[in-house]
């Protein structure tokens, strides 16, 4: 049986597999639909900023100013100058070199979990899927006492043991996800498996990784790919409410979550700045990790593009 | 069927055996927690007492053991905070968490599902682009946040509702006082409506999006193509073709949905001082109170096994395709 | 497409939201009633065993239990004066170990049940009865504080209690006065665990409902009329997050809550429903030098300078240099405080010799100069970690950040980290806690030698004393509580060899010294109540205004 005829069914079910026009036609769907362009820029911002927040934080972000707290934004000092930008926090910390080395932090928590989660359970229930019996079994298992367990108390559990940190927080968000992907990958390989292609690309002798990688995964992924860009947004959610609970990073890293968390104590009192900033940040990242699920979503998706259905 | 049923049952007994144990190394790798049941000006004669009384000098797997036998006879032992027995404690908060979570699992299905109908038929419309960016909004609140909001706005400016409390509905009805459970709906409702919105705001968008993803998949499919092709009425190819179909993905995520509608649960009842298992566990994780965390973790899996166990079988009677074995 | 399905799908929306309006509209929310007082806490307690008061099982149960349970008197407070209660009278033997109270005729309990001598002396033995495993504030402090022997009925009306040691007297009334008195008959026929839910109370309250996770509300007892009875009923609600007990506070719904987060007091003030007092306490704030040589931080990484810097006295007096306390307070607790100058609330004692140790940053960094740890090429003297538990109510967290910034100026290095709660008292209860941390102590407005039993003499263990949380290892500070009973009986020389103590405190600090209190407590407008420095909640004192 030839390789090339197994390729050529697998292109057949996944129109995607052709790499050298691959980035043009994405390119050009991406400025058509107009919304993925804005996303990304936001999105390139967020990463600037965390890779460059040394240069582009004006201040110290833990530098404590016990005579300048809760300064609104655009107030201006003896001199007439304007100091904090944002404003500052009950700390007198600057409000706008907290929002701009909280991107490091969160944005970065929330594709390192995704990433170790989501990896780590779409393997894991391709797996279960193709494979079943006593396979499926036990990785099944294992994704029920996962699931059995309550995330938030297996967050408070892992950090109480493990202590804070962001890498600590990465492992437990990251092992968090895993059983919704595993769930899904598996549910959808269950119905993939029974397809005709699978059968044919089987009767033509390729070997089950094969099989497994090259012909069911891309079949799957689209809503694999729906759930990581909705799963970056709700792993952000959760470290805000990680940090509510008083779990997370250390006091001395700065994340929009715990920023916003902080912020409950002013709400009241009207320093409206210190929940909007960091709300903002965490809104837009959110939006456009979904904006950009959904159009990737509608790319990847063959048997959508041929409609003339557009966004 | 039945064998599938009494075999996932067993299996529980699998998970739920997990479960504990997790949850038991977990609780003594973090330190001796006889520390945290002695005053702070305790003697070193006084902490060696207390670690005997409470029977943590015994070597891990015979206080595993010991817990598991006396499980399976059903008794949890007492709690070490409430001095009373654990199965209690859980039990009088579990009604509160309850209706916090059907609650806000009810709502979330209920407003999701015309939400992402609505959006997937008019898909590319103004109502379509309207109802997605709300979900995306509705996504980017993390609850706390969202009910502290609530309680700004709705109790404090407007002073429509009350800030925080509970009036029981779920409680007295499981004693069986029916009728103090009906008079108190009204004032229930009240009370668990900024909390059950606070908990599934999130819920509700998720929910809407993935139920447009999955009936937009199905519209595609060839057997709505050809259900449509061969003239049967839009309303008979939505509700025989596309939702029974686009149901299989969404019932996965809905069974999901409860536990993930829990772990927003202990969030929103410190916000709005619901007195639900939640908060209990919380403190009881941070006290080390071993019996206490130990049932509450059993009783909810059980919770959540039960969830899943019904998503199963869903799954299967939706689609034939799949043989439950 | 038919054009039935979204429409009612619509209209299922908007029955669904049309319910907030509709059931807003139909009543406003309800404040509560003339005769009821609303008190927000953020704990709930896990036991109303009038035996286990405090401590990690009963939280801050006192606070509560002290309304439904009466004591043998009280301590006014400032002042210190004898306050009598279920006795009215006492007297003391010779040697200072037996001291007999004279109670009440015609006393009861809830139940009815008479309240004799009998009941006042199985209080304290059923408290410090180890069979029953109780601890906390009573069981765990009181009983080895005084060296309690046994309680015993000389008569109807007459209890003993037998002490081992004799020891200052104002130190015994304080602890002494702390245990709750409660009814034989009554508790013999409970098992413990009944205990805990069950109140059979001695007090101006009866427990009328616990309702676990939301409230507990008492009712007055009718005839009772030691104690004031300002509102027929009370009722304690469980808020565990600040801002929403502040909101219901702004409501009207709650009528006392203390230890409202600082910078909430506009947002009280604003709304006209209640007032957001400032004043003093008496927790003492401070930075804990840890000075145990075997301390895991230090053991572990025998090299690092910081943790064997602050091992020196000198550079445990620099330090007190750098921090600016007033600016602390104005800026952050909205308030004003003395700084303290040692481990004594300023209010205990005048101690004529000492000055608090001013804010001069100059001077803390000349001073480290001069003991060997100057600035690094990075401006680094030497770092170290000071640890915190989650702080609520008045005492922000802010206030910990701004006191590590104040160290990190003079070119200490000090990173604050937060713990739990339970977590962070593990570690100060074996020595392990620091290099830093920061700690606060409840203490009191009475007696100079309660606050000093903190870290207590030789035959408490000395420095390993288990509440000698620094390891502080003084042998001056030992010796003067080897003496001090020596002395009971003279007050001047008592008083004198406390202040050498305290100077010698003062001048070789295993703390730094910070302030006492403050606290904060919001009142209702529509009731008169007066605030109390300690951290005790008197509802019964509280009346509704005339005008009301």
């Amino acid at each position: 049986m030839s390789e090339s005829r197994i390729s050529a069914l697998d292109r057949q079910f996944d129109e995607t597999y052709t790499p050298q026009s691959f980035l043009q036609r994405a390119t050009t769907s991406m400025v058509k639909s107009r919304y993925p362009v804005v996303a990304i820029i936001f999105l390139t911002l967020i990463v600037l900023c965390a890779v460059f927040a040394t240069q582009l934080a004006p201040k110290d972000p833990n530098r404590v100013e016990i005579f300048d707290t809760l300064k609104p934004p655009l107030s201006t000092n003896r001199e007439g100058d304007i100091e904090n930008v944002l404003g500052t926090d009950s700390s007198g910390r600057d409000v706008l070199s907290r929002v701009i080395y909280g991107a490091r932090i969160s944005f970065f928590v929330g594709l390192a979990a995704v990433g170790l989660g989501g990896g780590a359970g779409t393997i894991l229930g391709l797996t279960a899927g193709y494979f079943g019996g006593r396979v499926d079994d036990v990785i099944m298992r294992l994704a029920d006492i996962q699931l059995a367990y309550p995330f938030i108390l297996f967050a408070i559990m892992m950090l109480t043991i493990l202590g804070e940190g962001v890498l600590n927080l990465i492992l437990v968000l990251g092992i968090g996800q895993w059983v919704t992907y595993a769930r899904i990958a598996r549910a959808e390989t269950l119905v993939q498996r029974e397809r005709e292609f699978v059968e044919a690309v089987r009767a033509l002798g390729a070997t089950e990784g094969r099989i497994m990688f090259r012909t069911i995964l891309p079949n799957i992924l689209t809503p694999l790919i729906v759930i990581a860009s909705f799963n970056v947004a709700g792993v952000i959610l959760s470290e805000a409410s990680l940090s509510f609970l008083g779990l997370g990073v250390p006091e001395s890293v700065p994340t929009w979550g715990a920023m916003l968390a902080n912020s409950r104590n002013q709400l009241l009192s009207g320093s409206w700045w210190l929940a909007v900033f960091p709300g903002l940040a965490i809104m837009f990242t959110v939006v456009s990790l979904n904006i950009l699920g959904d159009w990737m979503r509608d790319f990847l998706d063959p048997r959508l593009r041929g409609s003339g259905q557009g966004l | 069927m039945h064998k599938y049923i009494i075999r996932r049952l067993l299996l529980t007994v699998v998970v739920v055996f997990g479960v504990t144990l997790l949850t038991f190394l977990s609780i003594h790798m973090s330190g001796d927690p006889t520390i945290f049941y002695i005053s702070e000006r305790a003697s070193k004669e006084e902490r060696l007492a207390t670690r005997k009384r409470l029977g943590f000098d015994r070597p891990l797997h015979v206080q595993y053991l010991d817990f598991i036998v006396n499980l399976a006879r059903g008794d949890t032992g007492n709690s070490l905070k409430h001095r009373v027995p654990a199965f209690d404690v859980v039990m009088e908060r579990m009604p509160a968490t309850l209706e916090l979570t059907i609650g806000g699992f009810l709502l979330s299905t209920i407003v999701a599902f015309p939400i992402g109908v609505l959006a997937a038929t008019r898909r590319g419309t103004m109502t379509d682009g309207t109802l997605m960016l709300g979900a995306m909004l509705g996504q980017s609140m993390p609850s706390f946040w969202l009910g502290l909001m609530l309680i700004l706005f709705f109790g404090v400016t407007l002073r429509w509702m009350p800030v925080s409390g509970h009036v029981a509905f779920l409680k007295p009805l499981f004693e069986g006082r029916v009728d103090e459970a009906l008079t108190n709906v009204p004032q229930a409702i009240r009370y668990l409506l900024m909390p059950m919105v606070a908990v599934s705001v999130y819920s509700i968008s998720r929910n809407s999006r993935l139920i447009r993803s999955a009936v937009l998949e199905v519209l595609r499919q060839d057997y709505v193509v050809t259900a449509r092709a061969k003239g049967l009425n839009e309303r008979t190819v939505m509700m025989r073709h596309a939702i029974r179909n686009a149901l299989i993905p969404i019932v996965t995520v809905l069974a999901l949905q409860f536990a993930f509608l829990l772990n927003g649960v202990i969030v929103v009842e410190t916000v709005f001082s619901w007195p639900g298992v939640g908060r209990l566990v919380f403190d009881a994780v941070s006290h080390r109170d071993v019996p206490l965390v130990m049932t509450a973790v059993v009783l909810l899996s059980f919770l959540f096994v039960g969830a899943n166990l019904i998503a199963d079988l869903m799954y299967g009677f939706l689609d034939p395709r799949i043989r439950l074995e | 497409m038919n054009k039935k399905v979204p429409m009612l799908l619509s209209l299922l929306l908007i029955i669904v939201l049309g319910l907030v309006p509709i059931m807003s509209s139909a009543q406003t929310v309800p404040t509560p009633d003339d005769d009821t007082l609303v008190i927000a806490i953020n704990g709930e307690p896990g036991s109303m065993d009038p035996a286990q008061v405090g401590g990690t099982t009963g939280g801050s149960n006192f606070r509560i239990m002290m309304h439904t349970f009466a004591t043998l008197y009280e301590l006014g407070q400032a002042s210190g004066a004898i306050d009598p209660y279920l006795a009215h009278s006492f007297t003391v033997s010779d040697d200072g170990t037996e001291w007999t109270f004279h109670m009440h005729e015609g006393l009861t309990c809830d139940d009815g049940e008479p309240l004799t001598a009998e009941d006042a002396a199985y209080s304290f033995n059923r408290m410090a009865d180890p069979a029953n495993g109780f601890d906390g504030n009573s069981a765990g402090f009181v009983v080895s504080s005084t060296g309690f022997i046994e309680a015993r009925a000389d008569s109807e009306l007459d209890v003993t209690i037998v002490a081992a040691k004799p020891q200052n007297r104002a130190m015994r009334l304080g602890l002494y006065s702390e245990i709750l008195v409660h009814c034989k008959d009554s508790y013999e026929a409970m098992s413990l665990e009944e205990a805990t839910r069950t109140v059979v109370g001695s007090g101006p309250y009866s427990l009328t409902e616990w309702v676990p996770g939301e409230y507990i509300s008492m009712q007055a007892v009718e005839g009772f009329d030691l104690r004031p009875q300002g509102f027929d009923e009370i009722v304690w609600r469980f808020i565990p997050e600040p801002s929403t007990a502040v909101a219901e506070v702004i409501t009207g719904n709650v009528d006392i809550y203390k230890e409202f987060p600082a910078n909430q007091a506009d947002a009280i003030r604003n709304s006209g429903m209640a007032e957001a007092r400032f004043f003093p306490g008496t927790t003492r704030t401070y930075i804990g030098f840890n000075l145990n040589p075997d301390a895991p931080f230090r053991v572990d990484n025998p090299d690092h300078l910081g943790s064997q810097a602050i091992m020196e006295t000198d550079v445990r007096v620099a330090l007190q240099y750098a921090i600016d306390t007033d600016a602390i307070c104005e800026n952050l607790l909205l308030t004003t405080c003395e700084r303290a100058t040692s481990l004594v609330n300023p209010s205990n004692a005048d101690h004529p010799t000492l000055e608090p140790y001013p804010y001069d940053p100059a001077k803390a960094e000349e001073l480290l100069d001069a003991a060997g740890y100057p600035r690094g090429e990075d401006g680094v003297r030497f770092s170290l970690e000071m640890k915190s538990r989650r702080l609520s109510g008045a005492m922000a967290p802010e206030v910990v950040l701004a006191t590590a910034q104040m160290l990190s100026d003079i070119g200490v290095q000090t990173e604050a980290i937060f713990q739990e709660s339970a977590d962070w008292v593990a570690e100060l209860l074996t020595h392990d806690l620091g290099p830093l941390y920061f700690g606060r102590t409840g203490g009191s407005e009475w007696s100079a030698q309660y606050d000093m039993a903190d870290i207590p003499g030789h035959a408490a263990g000395g420095a390993a004393a288990e509440t000698n949380y620094t390891n502080w290892d003084n042998d001056f500070w030992f010796s003067g509580w080897d003496i001090l009973p020596v002395l009971t009986g003279y007050p001047e020389a008592e008083r004198a060899l406390e202040i050498a103590m305290l100077e010698e405190f003062y001048n070789d600090p295993p703390w730094l010294m910070l302030f006492a209190g403050p606290r904060t407590e919001a009142v209702s407008n529509r009731i008169n109540y007066e605030s109390r420095a300690d951290y005790f909640i008197t509802g019964y004192s509280a009346t509704l205004k005339d005008d009301m």
